[in-house]
């Protein structure tokens, strides 16, 4: 068979750079919002229920909100620290990071206070805050996500609230995943210089609105088939095991610490 | 062994920092290649057993007060670089948030306690070592390189002290900083670090080296793994618990005195009768548990908080490291 002569040619296309770092980075956050969403569906539950984990972990964050004892939110940041150093590798720096990083924040909006000749002001805050922050962290690094939504129910929110929280958190994931293939698919196929890579890009928008409002369709007519028309059946009622008894107790302890220092002020 | 805030003059601290960098810079370069990502959260526990240690306040009669340090327990577990770079952890945190040791005395107790100490010890060590192969000759290896080195640090900071009324003084001869000189400082310091100080480094240089030993010997071997620091972590939990018995020994450690008390301390029989004045007019930095205790509540639950937001802050720092770290992978 003749070779045809176009295909003897050398080709000597080089592509020429451009400017692509944006599809690189817009696809890194993504994937880092994905990634957090996707360790916690590794999460086992724990021994202890949400129920009881949210609950003592809001009643934790209200006392130390409200202690004016110093004392007390440094004992509190030490158990918070002593569960943290036991967390697994994979969760620890997330939930420092996000502790650290609103204790910052508070520093940085609080860094008047130093200058008008408080700066205690700005150190409680900041520690009330992280110790905050950290619980609110340890709850994400150990409870999957369905669980805190389910038992969100228990706690008497009602019920469109969970089911726009549920609709959001499962979204996220679908609509990023797809966000994440057409970054992928804009970035293989960016070779050399033109300038359709940014009408590419800020199609991805386009056409994840635009999946979405499919889904929105398709998740309607599934309500529609199931019968769903927005009601959560409250879980079975389960029976308080040991581990939840010992959570109360701690909190009871905890809270009579709090007593116990307020008095003395 | 803490120089507090105000004993060493400006000047001397300036130097001392200036010493300790490059041997920062190097340790951290030789930390990056020797410690590999499983080996960086024992970092953080060989930095919690210091701090802790150095809660232990053992009484020499006399009224003073030392503890033992741990720096050449870290050196003999994991190499002497490792060591200088988890003492200097402890002692950051002791100077920022419980005000033990100055801050601008840093770098003047690192370099007491994070260089001279842990490099020193394993020297001697490694040269003891390298005669006997067993688990005791071992031991007997570390137990005289902890006391080598404590002292070399005792040694060191007695100088450091001696030196200043020396330099610093006004015209009518009081002492701008540190009032004694070398031959008060020396004797006195080395006194407690020879006898019952060096001691109790030894002991727990030993214990916990026979208790790791004992416990996970994969990390004596230097091949450690992710569930090798859960011993050493319950003998933390531990030592935390009793951590009040460090509280007994009444009396400030020489050369800790604090302001208000220094002018009546008793030194060969002479009271010495004044506040020198770059004491009385130096940097304070507040901090937000002053000597390991809150105001108006028993010292020991303020020393337990202390002692347990010092051992979480180290093990969490050099678990972070550990996590920002890429896997070696060996294609051999």
């Amino acid at each position: 068979m003749n070779i045809p002569d176009w295909m003897n040619e050398e080709t000597e296309y080089i592509p020429q750079r451009d400017r692509e770092g944006f599809i690189s980075r817009s696809l890194l956050s993504l994937l880092g919002t994905l990634s957090r969403f996707r360790s916690n569906g590794k999460v086992r539950p724990g021994k202890t229920a949400a129920e009881t984990r949210l609950i003592c972990s809001l009643l934790t964050i209200v006392m130390v909100s409200l202690s004016r004892n110093a004392f007390f939110s440094y004992a509190v940041l030490a158990l918070l620290l002593a569960r943290i150093c036991f967390l697994p590798s994979d969760r620890l720096p997330a939930v420092i990071k996000g502790a650290a990083g609103a204790a910052a924040f508070s520093v940085l909006i609080l860094l008047p206070s130093v200058f008008m000749g408080s700066p205690r002001t700005m150190l409680t805050v900041s520690l009330k805050v992280f110790i905050s922050a950290g619980i609110l962290g340890l709850i994400s690094a150990c409870e999957p996500f369905n669980r805190i939504t389910a038992s969100l129910r228990s706690l008497g929110i009602p019920d469109l609230f969970i089911f726009i929280l549920d609709l959001t958190l499962k979204y996220i994931v679908l609509l990023g995943e797809a966000c994440e293939e057409a970054l992928t698919a804009i970035k293989l196929r960016s070779v050399g210089r033109n300038a359709s890579k940014e009408k590419a890009f800020s199609g991805v928008l386009g056409a994840a609105f635009l999946k979405s409002k499919k889904m929105e369709d398709d998740l309607t007519d599934a309500m529609a088939c199931r019968g769903f028309e927005g009601e959560y059946r409250p879980p079975a009622k389960r029976s308080m095991t040991g581990y939840d008894i010992c959570a109360f107790t701690f909190i009871l302890v905890l809270f009579a610490l709090f007593l116990f220092l307020e008095r003395s002020i | 062994m803490h120089i507090p805030e105000n004993y060493l003059s400006p000047s001397t601290c300036a130097v001392m920092t200036a010493a300790m960098v490059p041997v920062w810079v190097n340790a951290a370069k030789k930390v990056k290649t020797e410690i590999s990502k499983e080996k960086m959260p024992l970092l953080g526990i060989g930095a919690a057993f210091s701090f802790i240690g150095m809660m232990f306040n053992v009484p020499l009669p006399g009224g003073t007060t030392g503890h033992a340090v741990g720096g050449t327990l870290i050196a003999v577990l994991l190499g002497p670089h490792a060591a200088c770079l988890a003492v200097s952890i402890a002692l950051l945190i002791q100077a920022l948030l419980f005000g033990d040791g100055g801050i601008l005395a840093f770098g003047a107790n690192c370099f007491n306690m994070a260089f001279l100490l842990p490099y020193a010890g394993y020297a001697v060590y490694g040269l003891l070592n390298r005669k006997s192969s067993s688990e005791k000759g071992r031991l007997a290896a570390a137990a005289l390189g902890s006391y080598a080195g404590i002292n070399a640090a005792a040694l060191a900071a007695a100088i450091e002290f001696g030196i200043q009324p020396m330099l610093f003084h006004t015209a009518d001869g009081q002492a701008l900083y540190c009032p004694y000189g070398l031959n008060v400082s020396i004797p006195a310091m080395m006194a407690g670090h020879l006898t019952l100080f060096g001691l109790a480094e030894v002991v727990f240089t030993t214990a916990v080296l026979a208790f790791v030993t004992r416990t996970s010997p994969d990390i004596v071997k230097g091949r450690p793994t992710e569930r090798s620091g859960r011993p050493m972590l319950i003998l933390l939990a531990l030592l935390i618990a009793v951590v009040p018995l460090g509280l007994l020994a009444e009396g400030t450690a020489w050369g800790e005195w604090g302001t208000d008390e220094i002018a009546e301390v008793v030194s060969g029989g002479e009271v010495l009768g004044y506040t020198p004045a770059g004491m009385e007019s130096g940097f304070e930095l507040s901090t937000i548990m002053p000597d390991y205790t809150v105001a108006g509540l028993p010292d020991a639950a303020g020393y337990i908080v202390s002692a347990v937001i010092g051992t979480a802050i180290c093990v969490i720092a050099f678990r972070l490291i550990s996590s920002g770290m890429k896997q070696k992978t060996n294609y051999n």
